[in-house]
């Protein structure tokens, strides 16, 4: 009887050794998996559809637009340090303010890429908060 | 034939003296104490130089006024693009520039530079001595990062 008593124990702390390892494990994966590599910068769903609608054409590492490269390239945002993060926001958000960006000419050729009056607002409102944010 | 030479010449002359009289817009140099960047930044003397000789004359209220400044037609030009590039930066009030504000100014200028698009082909054809060469450029764009990175506390 004694010798079962002490089996069973020998049975339960061994489990409950192998499952805290396997959980142990586990979190630990989650966290890495979690952890972003360069920046903790993230673009919300719903402004990257707007950014993919209007900006991101112009805007990109491979886009044929040099002047529109120099000024913004929206897929290396989360690789620039927090000062120029902070700087390249206000930007944006100053150009869809004046309404500067997409520009006249774009447009007149893609009429369809024009940001309506309450998408420009949530653009320029994301960026001045995500800026304000990151100065924190 | 050399009436005729004689009146044209003088249409030009009075046509000449009439611009004269028209406003260039030109605003005078308002620097204000305590105001400027070299009073709040600690700017070292070879970025300073540099900035003073390229970018000063229409980015501070220091500008230097050679004589054709004040002749129009080029008077009109030199009013136009001092007024436009204090808008953008005046470097004689940088301490009315928030801390974000200055973020900004900082990386347009690291940009422009970088770019070539700053100082203007015009002025540096006037103005031969304010042509930078990469090396400068880079001086200029070092003291840029410099500058943000000491203003957003490290990073």
């Amino acid at each position: 009887m004694k010798k079962h008593i002490f089996k069973l124990t020998a049975f339960v702390i061994l489990a409950g050794m192998i499952f805290t390892i396997s959980a142990f494990k586990t979190s630990s994966t989650f966290v890495q998996e979690k952890a972003p590599a360069k920046s903790n910068f993230e673009i919300p769903v719903d402004i990257n559809k707007l950014l993919d609608k209007s900006c991101f054409g112009c805007h990109n590492v491979d886009a044929q637009s040099e002047d529109g490269k120099d000024a913004l390239l929206i897929d290396e945002l989360s690789g620039l340090k927090k000062h120029k993060l902070v700087a390249k926001l206000d930007e944006i958000a100053a150009v869809i303010e004046d309404g500067d960006m997409p520009p006249s000419k774009f447009l007149k050729k893609y009429p369809e890429k024009a940001l309506t009056a309450d998408e420009s607002k949530t653009l320029s409102e994301w960026a001045l908060k995500a800026a304000e944010g990151l100065m924190k | 034939m050399k009436k005729k030479l004689r009146i044209v010449l003088l249409i030009l002359i009075g046509v000449f003296v009439i611009l004269q009289i028209i406003p260039s817009g030109m605003s005078g140099n308002e620097p204000v104490e305590g105001e400027g960047l070299f009073e709040l930044v600690a700017v070292p003397a070879e970025t300073e130089a540099l900035l003073r000789t390229s970018c000063y004359d229409c980015h501070s209220q220091e500008a230097s006024f050679p004589w054709y400044s004040h002749v129009a037609p080029v008077s009109w030009l030199v009013a136009r693009d001092i007024n436009i590039g204090r808008e953008n930066l005046d470097f004689s009030h940088w301490g009315k520039l928030s801390k974000r504000e200055c973020l900004g100014a900082l990386n347009e200028m690291s940009e422009e530079i970088e770019n070539v698009s700053m100082p203007m082909p015009i002025y540096i054809t006037m103005h031969p001595e304010a042509d930078l060469s990469a090396e400068q450029r880079e001086t200029i764009m070092q003291w840029t990062e410099d500058a943000a990175e000491e203003l957003f506390g490290g990073e």
